[in-house]
């Protein structure tokens, strides 16, 4: 079964896509920042990364530039909750163009995240 | 020695042949043999002999004894007669003959020798004895001569004769001095010619001039003038030591010696004329040559040395003679002379006589003095008088000479010959008594002015005499102790003292102790250097014991040998104009202080043009002491030029004493140029005649600048005040406007000045409650804000005073039209507000999101968890809504703080708003009318299209919530405007084409409290839940982002219009240009236009104006109403706003067309949701316009509601 890497700074959020995705059979793994996110990536690679944009310790397009730069084959969903000083949609094209393969504005619904994380993990 | 020569004269020829050889035998020379008498004579006369041998029996007319006679008598030769025999008779004859021998034949040589010697001796002794005696003879004669008491030139003619006559010469002449030269005195024997050429000796040069030695002395010429002059060398054998110079023989001399032995240039006349024999004998008396006697001769050896040596004795005695003879003359005539001249001076001695008396003596004087008493005349003319011996009369032998008193001739003496005189070489007469005629007419004018001096003396003394006795002055004299000798009587009226009290009384005694030192001390000093003391001042005692002041001049006096004996005073009692100096002094200082007091330089002249004096004012201002400046005149400070101007200037007070005021540049000390004002008054003596001028001199330099300073800020304020839109006024304590500026007289209407404050600003009769006056006029500055009741605009008003420098206070009051800043404060402050907003929202919807996708993602889980029929579905359903609708606002929320990511982009809006349209048709209910009205050519607008899309869109919900429960119509209008510079509230907008989009409803409508609010953020009106309260002011923001406007135009319950105006970059009319660009339709009618904003009226005016109209404009519907009823028939057309306090366009409309029905009248509007066509037209409206209001609109309808109404 596919392993997925889920990285956010809310651990509500983490506990709401673990188990939605877990749910769906997939084996979840989570981290805090992307600093932790890579760690653990670099340990053992999943499948899938699921991240943040906004986050401490490491930004969500600098975790994606790294991720892309040493594993060029990474599959990524890149999610944002916008705001800050420039709107989501600008870093949520960065992200796109960096390497994302899907992105999405919070609040996400579920059958829309689902279907992305089918089609990448086919 | 030569021998002897003999002629030998004998009839019997050898007899003679005999004698002949028998003299030679002896050794003699025989000249010749004569046969006879006349013969003998001639060979004598032929060559001299000797001895004549003469036989006394001759042949012939004349025999030997006559004929030895004739040798004897003419000749002087001894003749020795020879005879054979002797008769008595014969023998008596010859003895008388004085024969120097006889001889009877026969006789022997020896015999004959003896007799030849001896004749021979005695011949030669007889010879000098003769010689001697004549010579004794000469001298004796000579001697007589001299001692007679002769004229001088008979006596010398007589001496000439004289030696000629008795020593045998052919010519003898003398020379005597005349003056420089030494002509001949007389001559005789010489040719006439000859003295003639020779007369004088003087050399002179071609022009006739003396020729002078280097001492100046004449120089003589000829052998005469080295005999006068000395320049005779006695070591040649033609001088003699006496200074003689003789020759026997000049033909010889000449060819003999050199010029240098002559001494000096010789005339050669003495030889040319043939005299052999010259001697020239110096007369001398003392060591002085007078003269010179000159002795010539044809014949050969005339002279001796011993004859040249008598001759030198006789000149002596000659020289002496005459010149004893002339010092006696000379003498004698002095003496005549003296005695004329001492008669003449002796008359003076004469007690009183009388200068004509003098004259009267005088001319009989004169004569006397004359060589011819006889027939000598004279005369004194003087003074127009003539005085003269009875016998005068005018002759051809008269002599004058002038009579001069003091320098000036004034008459003159003549004296004449009654007849004619020899004539020497003087004229008629002496040199001598016309030196004694000039004496006389000297002493005469002596004379002359010492008698006038005389009688002026006596006169002055006269004169002195009675002044010393009148004067007031105390007159005294004293010895050389001060003791007084004299005193005249004023000396009792000064001191007190009767005038023999004085005598006597030392000087000193009389004078106050103080003084007394001081004059001791004159004394000395004037004793010492001979002189007086003049007005010095001394004080007395009077014998009263008052004080007096007296001024005392002295002088000393002298005796007739001029020793000093003591001095002689004046005193003057000058007690009173000591007095009177005192206060004048006094007077003159005050007056000195008075004048240097005065700042402003002074001066005063006299009429010549100098200056008199000058202040210290006037020392300084043109830095030169008083000193320098007295006594000069303009020309003497300044260039001619100048000084030209003022002298002009004075001669002009001069010659019309008055005033005179004038400017003038002057040049100070410190070399500023100064504008000044002369003032200058001329004054007068005491009979009014121009005396001089005063002139006072005022810098007014600095008050120049401070008027032209002034005047410049005058004008600066004036400008200022000109320039400003402020309104400005100034009002006096007592509420009167002194001043208003030109915005408050447009804004009054006229100009007030004058007018109470109250009544002008706000038509009240009394001060108005709000004034703020009482504070001003405490000096404090007031500034309020005040809305006008007359157009509600709003003004900062600034109450200020202005201090006057008489105390008093102004008030300033500046009123300044807020009414546009305030507004735009307001936007500022609403702008801001959105802004932070928008800022904050950013910040927000991040972390909101955050909160929102748990919630959605367990929603979600839970919703999926629950069973089929269970009521929790229900409830998790609407959760989920709930965070729809929570996602949706932040996805506001954000659009509303984006700035960058929007897409900019030329676009055309009418496409977005039919989009916009067909969304909003498809989610409004039927009870909602849509009518668009969209402009395709509308040009293009720079924007981004969601933007576009979401303001539309959001106009358009709010336009279908403001008709949701009533149901209404909604207007969507889009088409391009021109907008003007007055159209706009936002000043960062440009003149220019915009598209403008309005969407009108015709719901509930808002009030102006409302509508001030609605562009804030998260204001609404709408139920909760139903907005945001975002909508608006995302729009607003929007729209400003573009350089765009938006404008509401909204009543309660009447609905509400947006109009969005946003600017085209490319217009539809420039893309339109090509076509033929409708011409303005213009005209000429009287329009009555009526809006409540003023802004409104004033551009609409302007625009109608433009087009030709004649406009009345009202900013109420109530003054609009009045000026119609006042003159109904006077418009052609009312355009009237719609929306208007107190009555609304339609109820002025009906007003109106109740005066009268046919007036053509146009509303403008804002919006139209209210009336349409068809209801105004029911009203009698003619048309609409709508706001904003397009000029090209405005005209195209006026003209059709005109044109329609005259077709």
């Amino acid at each position: 079964m596919a392993r997925i890497l889920i990285i956010d700074d809310e651990v509500q959020i983490l506990n709401m896509l673990r188990q939605m995705l877990e749910g769906e059979g997939y084996e979840v793994i989570d981290a805090p920042d992307g600093k932790e996110g890579l760690r653990l990536y670099r340990e053992n690679p999943t499948n899938l990364i699921i991240t943040d944009l906004i986050m401490p310790e490491k930004e969500g397009i600098e975790t994606i530039v790294e991720l892309r730069r040493d594993f060029p084959d990474v599959k990524i969903i890149a999610i944002s909750g916008g705001g800050r000083e420039s709107p989501d949609n600008f870093l949520l094209n960065i992200s796109g163009k960096l390497g994302a393969q899907r992105t999405f504005a919070k609040p996400v619904e579920r059958e829309e995240l689902l279907k992305a994380v089918r089609e990448l993990l086919k | 020695m030569s021998k002897t020569q003999i002629l030998i004269v004998e009839d019997d020829a050898i007899i003679a042949m005999d004698l002949e050889s028998r003299m030679k035998k002896l050794g003699y020379g025989v000249t010749g043999v004569a046969g006879y008498g006349e013969q003998a004579i001639e060979k004598v006369k032929e060559n001299t002999p000797d001895v004549v041998l003469m036989d006394i029996i001759l042949k012939g007319e004349i025999d030997g004894i006559e004929t030895a006679e004739i040798i004897r008598n003419q000749f002087d030769i001894p003749v020795i007669f020879i005879t054979g025999y002797a008769d008595k008779e014969r023998l008596k004859r010859a003895k008388l003959t004085y024969p120097f021998g006889f001889i009877v034949k026969p006789f022997q040589d020896k015999d004959l020798e003896i007799t030849i010697e001896m004749a021979l001796y005695v011949a030669k002794a007889d010879a000098e004895r003769r010689k001697a005696e004549k010579r004794q003879e000469l001298l004796i004669k000579l001697l007589e001569l001299l001692n007679q008491s002769k004229e001088r030139i008979d006596e010398i003619r007589d001496i000439l004769f004289l030696i000629k006559e008795t020593i045998g010469f052919e010519a003898v002449a003398i020379r005597l001095q005349e003056g420089e030269d030494f002509p001949y005195y007389h001559a005789n024997g010489f040719p006439a010619e000859f003295v003639e050429a020779e007369r004088n000796l003087c050399a002179r040069d071609q022009h006739g001039e003396i020729i002078r030695d280097s001492q100046g002395k004449p120089y003589l010429d000829c052998m005469c003038g080295n005999v006068i002059c000395a320049r005779t060398d006695s070591s040649l054998p033609f001088f003699t030591a006496e200074g003689s110079f003789w020759s026997n023989s000049t033909t010889e001399l000449l060819a003999t010696t050199t010029e240098a032995d002559r001494q000096a240039r010789m005339r050669n006349r003495c030889n040319g004329e043939g005299y052999e024999s010259v001697a020239l004998i110096p007369l001398r008396s003392d060591d002085k040559i007078i003269g010179l006697l000159q002795l010539n001769d044809r014949r050969k050896n005339m002279f001796t040395l011993e004859m040249i040596h008598f001759f030198e004795g006789m000149g002596d005695s000659i020289g002496i003679a005459l010149d004893r003879q002339w010092t006696r003359a000379a003498l004698e005539e002095r003496m005549k002379e003296l005695n004329c001249l001492y008669s003449i001076s002796a008359l003076l001695e004469l007690p009183g006589i009388s200068l004509g008396e003098i004259f009267e003596r005088t001319i009989m004087f004169i004569p006397p003095a004359w060589q011819f008493p006889d027939i000598t005349a004279a005369r004194i003319v003087w003074g127009g008088q003539s005085f003269q011996t009875g016998n005068f009369r005018e002759t051809p032998w008269m002599q004058s000479s002038k009579i001069i008193v003091y320098g000036k001739p004034g008459g003159q003496v003549d004296v004449c010959f009654l007849e004619e005189q020899p004539a020497s070489n003087e004229g008629p007469f002496l040199t001598e008594e016309q030196h004694l005629l000039n004496t006389i007419a000297e002493r005469l004018g002596k004379i002359i002015e010492r008698i006038s001096a005389r009688d002026a003396l006596r006169e002055s003394e006269e004169k002195y005499r009675s002044l010393v006795e009148s004067t007031n002055d105390w007159v005294w004299a004293c010895d050389l102790e001060g003791r007084q000798t004299f005193a005249n009587e004023a000396v009792k009226t000064i001191l007190g003292y009767d005038v023999h009290e004085i005598e006597g009384v030392l000087y000193e005694n009389l004078i106050h102790p103080e003084d007394q030192k001081k004059t001791r001390q004159w004394f000395k000093s004037s004793i010492e250097k001979k002189k007086g003391w003049k007005n010095a001042v001394i004080r007395c005692r009077h014998k009263d014991g008052t004080l007096k002041f007296l001024e005392s001049t002295a002088q000393p006096s002298f005796d007739a040998k001029g020793n000093l004996t003591g001095f002689i005073g004046i005193d003057r009692d000058i007690t009173e104009r000591k007095r009177a100096d005192d206060n004048l002094k006094e007077n003159l200082s005050f007056l000195q202080t008075l004048i240097d007091t005065i700042p402003n330089p002074l001066f005063y002249k006299d009429v010549k043009g100098e200056y008199l004096d000058v202040n210290r004012a006037y020392e300084e201002f043109y830095g030169k002491p008083r000193q320098e400046i007295i006594g000069k005149t303009v020309y003497d400070m300044g260039p001619k030029h100048i000084a030209d101007k003022y002298y002009e200037k004075d001669q002009e007070l001069f010659q019309r004493p008055q005033k005179q005021t004038y400017e003038r540049k002057v040049i100070n000390a410190a070399g500023e140029t100064r504008d000044v004002i002369f003032n200058k008054a001329s004054y007068a003596d005491q009979e009014g005649k121009v005396k001089g001028l005063i002139g006072i001199i005022s810098d007014i330099t600095e008050r120049k600048r401070a008027e032209e300073a002034l005047r410049e800020s005058e004008e600066k304020y004036r400008s200022i005040m000109e320039a400003m839109d402020d309104e400005v006024y100034i009002c006096s304590p007592d509420f009167r406007i002194e001043f208003m500026n030109p915005a408050i007289k447009k804004r009054i209407g006229y100009d007030a000045t004058g007018e109470p404050c109250h009544k002008v600003m706000h038509g009240l009769d009394e001060k108005c409650p709000w004034c703020v006056h009482g504070k001003v006029m405490k000096g404090e500055t007031v500034k309020t804000e005040f809305v006008s009741p007359k157009d509600g605009k709003t003004f900062h008003v600034s109450n200020s005073p202005i201090f006057h420098t008489d105390g008093s206070i102004s008030k300033l009051t500046v009123f300044r039209d807020v009414t546009e800043t305030k507004k735009m404060i307001e936007q500022l402050q609403q702008s801001q507000k959105i802004l932070s907003i928008g800022t904050l929202a950013g910040g927000i919807a991040h972390d909101f999101n955050n909160i929102l996708f748990p919630i959605m993602g367990f929603g979600e889980m839970a919703l999926d968890d629950a069973p089929e029929n269970s009521p929790l579905r229900n409830k998790i359903e609407e959760i989920l809504q709930g965070i729809k609708r929570a996602r949706d606002l932040v996805k506001q929320i954000l659009a509303f703080s984006r700035q960058s990511g929007q897409e900019l982009k030329p676009l055309k809006v009418q496409l977005i708003v039919k989009e916009v349209l067909k969304l909003i048709k498809s989610s409004i209910p039927t009870t909602i009318e849509i009518k668009q009205h969209i402009t395709n050519q509308c040009g293009l607008v720079i924007a981004d299209p969601t933007q576009i899309h979401q303001v539309a869109m959001n106009l358009m919900t709010n336009a279908y919530h403001a008709m949701e429960d009533e149901g209404g119509k909604l207007e969507v209008t889009l088409q391009e405007v021109e907008l003007g510079v007055n159209d706009f509230i936002d000043p960062s907008m440009n003149p220019g084409p915009y598209v403008c989009l309005s969407v009108a409803d015709t719901g509930t409508g808002m009030d102006q409290i409302t509508l001030e609010r609605i562009f804030e953020p998260y204001f609404t009106t709408k139920k909760t839940g139903k907005g945001t309260g975002l909508g608006l002011s995302v729009v607003h923001g929007i729209v400003k982002s573009y350089q765009g406007d938006i404008k509401v135009y909204s009543e309660p319950g009447k609905g509400a219009v947006f109009h969005i105006y946003l600017p085209v970059i490319k217009s539809r009319f420039e893309t339109e240009k090509t076509e033929a660009i409708e011409p303005v339709p213009k005209g000429t009618e009287m329009i009555l236009l009526v809006d409540d904003e003023e802004s409104i009226v004033r551009m609409e005016t302007e625009m109608l104006e433009r087009l030709g109209y004649d406009v009345t404009e009202r900013t109420s519907s109530i003054e609009a109403l009045e000026a119609f009823r006042d003159s109904p028939g006077k418009f052609d057309l009312v355009i009237t706003d719609m929306t208007m306090p107190n009555m609304t366009g339609v109820q002025l409309s009906q007003k109106l067309l109740e005066i009268r029905p046919d007036i053509p009248i146009i509303i403008c509007t804002g919006f139209s949701a209210k009336i349409d066509n068809a209801k105004a037209k029911e009203f009698g409206i003619r048309g609409f316009v709508m706001k904003p209001v397009v000029m090209s609109e405005l005209a195209k309808k006026i003209r059709e509601v005109l044109d329609q109404e005259e077709g």
